[in-house]
C-alpha cells in the first residue's frame, strides 16, 4: 500500500506519537477536569466564607445600632410621641446612616413611622400584619425581615423598644439595601430578583449566574453550623445543576452560594481546547522531528547505499562504501563491502581461471594423444585435433554422435566389460582396442576411459584418452622378429665355434702344445662372451617390453647363494678373492623367480670379482627387511675394489654406460649388466642403490619384495 | 655285441650335424643326418629309430612339422630338441608335441648332449 519507506515511517511515527500524546492528554484532561472542579469548589467555599464574615460584621453593626437606639431615652420618647429635643439625635442618626449607607427608622408599637425628621414617603412600606406578628414575637435579638420594594431588596432589622415595665412601646428599624451588603466587591454588581415577598424563606439572588441566597429564620443563632458544600445539585433558582456551598449567619440567615456546573466546566473547556491544541501541535512537531531523525539515520543511508550499489559495475569492484555508522546500517555497509571484496576476489580468480582454462584447453587441443569427451550417454561433446587425425572424422561430424563411429571392432564381451567398469562401477578402464578409421583401415589404440563423477556420484562425463599404437605394435613385432632372428642366426655360428673348440679341447689324442691349447681356450672364452652378450641383449629386449615371465617359488637363499657363488668359483680362485656369504636368518626363504634373482646376484657378484684387485674381500649379505612398509629381502654385495668415480655415479645404471676406470682396466664389459639389473629390479617392484668410493670399494644394495607370478611370452635367458 | 642304437640328427647347419654325428659315432651310435624336416619325415617313415635329435628352424619343413608327423604316426621315438630359440612358446609347444628334452645349442656343450643321449639310451 505504501511503497515508500519514508511514508511508512512517517505514518508509524505519526500514529505512535498521536497515540502517546493522546494518552498523555487524556490523562491530563482528566486530571485538569478534576482539578478545575476542585478549585471551583474551593473558590465557592472561600467566597461563601468571606461573604458570611462580611455579612456577620454588617449585621452585628446594624444590631448594635438597633440595641443602642432602643435604649436611648430620646428615642423612647419619640416613639411614645412625646415632644422631645431630637436635634442631637437626628444629627447623630444622619451621620450613621451616611457612614453605613443604612436608614435608621423609629416605629411606634403599631409599626408606624414616627421619626420626626423623616417623611412617610421616605419609607413607604408599612409592615404587614404577618410581619408585625413576626416582629412582636421576636426576642431581645430582634427580628429580621427581607423586603422587596421597587425591585430593590432591603434588609430590615427590628429591635423592640420597651418602657420601664417592659412593655413594647415601639421599634427601631434599621434598613439596609442588600446591595450594601455587596460592598467591597463581594457581590460583583449582580442583578437582583426576588421571588416571594410573603414567604419568610426569601431568597435573594444577586448574581447573573452565581447566587447568594439568604434563608431567613426566626432564630438567632450565635454559633452556626460549619460550612456545607454541595455538588451536582439542581438549583431551584437557576434551574440547572450547580456546585455550591451554604453557611448560616449569626442572625439566622443562611447564605447559599451556587455556581452553575456549566460555568465551572467552561473554564475546563477552555483548558481542554488549549490542551487539544497543544496536543495537535506536539504531535505535529514530534512527528516531524522524529521522522526527520529517522529519515536521517535510516532512509538517507539506505538511499546512499542504493545509489552506490546501482552504480557498481563489473570492473568497479574495488570501490567501497565509506558510510559506516556504528549501527545496523553500518553493518549492512560492511556486509556490502565484504561482498564486494569477495566478488572482487572471485572476479580475479575467474579471470585467472579463464586464463588457466584457456591454457588447459590449448594443451588438451594440441595433446599428442586423442582425447574424446562424451556425456553420460556416450554422446561426443568434444574431440581434440589428435582425435580428429586418429579417427579421420572432423569435430563437426562427431559432435552428438557416439564413438561407435570408429569403434565396434572388438568382441561384444570387450565392450560389456568396458561399460560395466566405467558405467556401473564408475571406475577407470584401460585396454587395447581395435578401431576403424573413416577411410576404412584398422588401427590399434591404447584406450583409457575415466568417468567424471558429479557430487552425487553420478557419471557426468567420460574422458577417453587413446593413443594410436599401431606403429608401436608394428615396431615391437619387428623387434621381436629381429630378436628371434638374432637369437637364432647369431647363436648358430656361436654354437658351431663353441662345439668345435670344445671338441678340440677335449681331444685327448691331439698333439697340441701348451700355447695352442691356450689359444683355443681364448677362443672359447671370447665365444662365451659373445653368447652372454646375445643373452643379455635378448633379456634386455624382453625386460624393456615387459613380456618376460615371472614364475615364483620358495627359494632357500642359503643354497641358492652358494650355487651362484660356486658358478664363479674358477674366477674367484684365479683372482684369490675372499668371498663371505651371510644369510640372516640362515634358513631365510624368499618367494621369487630364481632366474631373476640369479641374474641380479650373478651380475653383482661378477662385477665385484671383475673390478676388485686380486686378493680382494667380497661379501654378500642377504637379510630380511622392511622398506617403505613393504616386507622383503635386502641383498648387499660389497667389495673393496676400484669403486665408481664420484662424477660418474649418476650414470652407472644407464644403458651401455661404462665408468672410465673400468674401461681402462677391462675391455670385456659391455655396459649392459647393471642397466638390465636395475630395470629388472624396478619391474618386480624392488629398489636398487649403491654406495661407492673410488679405490675403496662399492656396495650394491637391492631391496626385493616377494615377487608375484606374471604371465608373459618369454623366459629370461640364464 | 648288441646292435648299435640308431640316432637321427635333423639339422640344417652342416658343421653342427657333422660334429654331432662324429661324436655320437665315436660313442658307438649309428648316427644319420637329415638336412631338413621333409627329409627327416621321409627317413622316419622308412625305418624306426632309437632317438631323434631335432632342430626347430629349418628350411622346407621345420622341427614342429616333424614333431607333428611323429605325433600323428603315434611314434614312441624319444626326441631331443636342439635349438637356439629361447621362446617359452617354442619350448612348451615342443613339449606338448612330445619332445623329451630341449637344449639351447649355444649354451650346451656337445659333450653334454652326447651324455644325455647315452643316459637316455642306456
Amino acid at each position: 500500500m505504501f511503497k515508500s519507506l519514508s511514508t511508512k515511517i512517517v505514518l508509524v511515527v505519526f500514529t505512535t506519537t498521536a497515540f502517546c500524546v493522546g494518552a498523555v492528554m487524556i490523562i491530563l484532561l482528566f486530571f485538569l477536569r478534576g482539578s478545575a472542579i476542585e478549585s471551583s469548589i474551593y473558590n465557592i467555599e472561600q467566597i461563601t466564607k468571606l461573604k458570611a464574615h462580611f455579612l456577620n460584621q454588617h449585621f452585628s453593626s446594624i444590631h448594635h445600632f438597633g440595641d443602642m437606639y432602643a435604649q436611648n431615652p430620646v428615642v423612647q420618647q419619640i416613639v411614645e410621641s412625646k415632644d422631645v429635643d431630637y436635634a442631637v439625635l437626628a444629627g447623630e442618626v444622619k451621620n450613621l446612616e451616611a457612614e453605613y449607607d443604612i436608614e435608621i427608622l423609629f416605629l411606634d408599637k403599631k409599626g408606624y413611622l414616627v421619626t420626626p425628621w423623616k417623611t412617610k414617603e421616605q419609607f413607604v412600606k408599612r409592615s404587614s400584619k404577618s410581619e408585625m406578628e413576626h416582629i412582636n414575637s421576636s426576642d431581645a435579638h430582634g427580628a429580621t425581615l427581607l423586603r422587596k420594594v421597587d425591585d430593590q431588596i432591603y434588609y430590615s432589622h427590628f429591635i423592640k423598644i420597651t418602657d420601664q415595665r417592659d412593655r413594647v412601646i415601639g421599634f427601631v428599624e434599621i434598613v439596609s439595601s442588600i446591595e450594601v451588603l455587596c460592598r467591597n466587591n463581594t457581590c460583583f454588581g449582580y442583578t437582583v430578583s426576588f421571588q416571594d415577598s410573603s414567604d419568610r424563606n426569601k431568597k435573594v439572588v444577586f448574581s447573573d449566574s452565581s447566587i447568594f441566597s439568604f434563608i431567613s429564620t426566626s432564630e438567632w443563632v450565635h454559633e452556626c453550623p460549619s460550612i456545607n458544600v454541595f455538588e451536582n445539585v439542581t438549583s431551584e433558582i437557576l434551574n440547572q445543576e450547580v456546585y455550591g456551598s451554604q453557611i448560616c449567619l449569626n442572625n439566622g440567615l443562611t447564605v447559599v452560594f451556587e455556581t452553575p456546573k456549566s460555568e465551572i466546566l467552561s473554564n475546563y473547556k477552555t483548558q481542554f481546547g488549549l490542551v487539544l491544541w497543544g496536543a495537535v501541535t506536539s504531535i505535529m512537531i514530534i512527528s516531524i522531528v522524529l521522522s526527520h531523525y529517522l529519515w536521517r539515520v535510516l532512509i538517507y543511508p539506505l538511499i546512499k547505499i542504493d545509489e552506490f550499489v546501482r552504480e557498481i559495475k563489473p570492473g568497479m569492484l574495488t570501490e567501497r562504501l565509506s558510510y559506516l555508522p556504528n549501527d545496523e546500517v553500518g553493518r549492512v555497509s560492511e556486509s556490502i563491502n565484504a561482498f564486494l571484496e569477495q566478488a572482487n576476489q572471485y572476479e580475479k580468480d575467474k579471470s585467472r581461471n579463464v586464463l588457466e582454462l584457456t591454457k588447459f584447453k590449448q594443451a588438451v587441443e594440441h595433446a599428442f594423444d586423442a582425447i574424446v569427451v562424451t556425456d553420460a550417454q556416450a554422446r561426443i561433446i568434444y574431440i581434440n585435433s589428435a582425435a580428429e587425425k586418429t579417427t579421420g572424422y572432423s569435430k563437426e561430424e562427431v559432435i552428438g554422435q557416439t564413438p561407435t563411429l570408429w569403434g565396434g571392432q572388438m568382441p561384444r564381451s570387450f565392450y560389456n566389460k568396458m561399460w560395466s567398469t566405467i558405467g556401473k562401477k564408475k571406475k577407470s578402464f584401460h585396454g587395447i582396442v581395435k578401431n576403424i578409421h573413416k577411410n576404412g583401415f584398422h588401427f590399434t589404440a591404447e584406450l583409457h576411459i575415466e568417468p567424471v563423477l558429479s557430487k552425487q556420484n553420478e557419471v557426468e562425463l567420460y574422458v577417453a584418452v587413446q593413443r594410436d599404437i599401431t606403429e608401436l605394435l608394428e615396431v615391437e613385432e619387428a623387434k621381436t622378429e629381429f630378436v628371434s632372428l638374432a637369437s637364432h642366426q647369431l647363436r648358430t655360428p656361436i654354437s658351431i665355434i663353441k662345439w668345435y673348440v670344445e671338441a678340440l679341447l677335449s681331444e685327448k689324442t691331439t698333439n697340441m702344445n701348451k700355447s695352442q691349447f691356450g689359444y683355443l681356450q681364448t677362443i672359447l672364452s671370447a665365444n662365451e662372451r659373445m653368447n652372454d652378450m646375445v643373452k643379455q641383449l635378448l633379456n634386455i629386449s624382453r625386460i624393456e617390453v615387459g613380456k618376460f615371465i615371472v614364475e615364483t617359488q620358495d627359494i632357500k637363499l642359503k643354497s641358492f647363494l652358494a650355487s651362484t657363488v660356486k658358478a664363479h668359483d674358477l674366477d674367484i680362485k684365479q683372482r684369490k678373492h675372499k668371498v663371505t656369504k651371510i644369510i640372516e636368518p640362515k634358513d631365510l626363504v624368499y618367494k621369487g623367480d630364481p632366474q631373476i634373482l640369479h641374474i641380479i646376484l650373478d651380475n653383482f657378484l661378477g662385477n665385484a670379482i671383475k673390478y676388485t684387485p686380486d686378493k680382494g674381500d667380497i661379501s654378500v649379505i642377504i637379510k630380511r627387511t622392511t622398506r617403505r612398509r613393504k616386507k622383503g629381502i635386502l641383498i648387499e654385495v660389497t667389495d673393496n675394489g676400484m669403486g665408481i668415480p664420484y662424477v660418474e655415479q649418476g650414470h652407472i645404471f644407464e644403458k651401455l654406460y661404462r665408468a672410465d676406470n673400468v674401461k681402462k682396466q677391462d675391455t670385456n664389459g659391455n655396459g649392459l649388466g647393471l642397466y638390465m639389473v636395475s630395470m629388472l629390479v624396478k619391474k618386480v617392484g624392488g629398489e636398487i642403490w649403491f654406495k661407492s668410493e673410488e679405490n675403496k670399494g662399492t656396495t650394491f644394495s637391492v631391496f626385493l619384495p616377494p615377487m608375484k607370478t606374471k604371465k608373459g611370452t618369454k623366459f629370461l635367458e640364464q | 655285441m648288441s646292435k648299435k642304437k640308431t640316432i637321427l640328427i635333423v639339422e640344417d647347419e652342416k658343421p653342427l650335424s657333422k660334429l654331432l654325428c662324429d661324436e655320437l659315432t665315436r660313442e658307438g651310435f649309428e648316427a644319420t643326418v637329415a638336412e631338413n624336416g621333409e627329409d627327416a619325415i621321409k627317413i622316419l617313415q622308412d625305418k624306426s629309430w632309437d632317438l631323434v635329435l631335432l632342430d626347430i628352424i629349418m628350411p622346407v619343413k621345420d622341427g614342429f612339422h616333424v614333431l607333428q608327423f611323429l605325433n600323428d604316426a603315434k611314434s614312441i621315438v624319444p626326441v631331443f630338441i636342439l635349438t637356439n630359440l629361447g621362446h617359452v612358446q617354442d619350448d612348451e609347444r615342443a613339449s606338448r608335441l612330445g619332445a623329451e628334452k630341449y637344449f639351447v645349442k649355444a649354451d650346451t656343450p656337445v659333450s653334454d648332449i652326447v651324455l644325455q643321449v647315452k643316459k637316455r639310451l642306456k
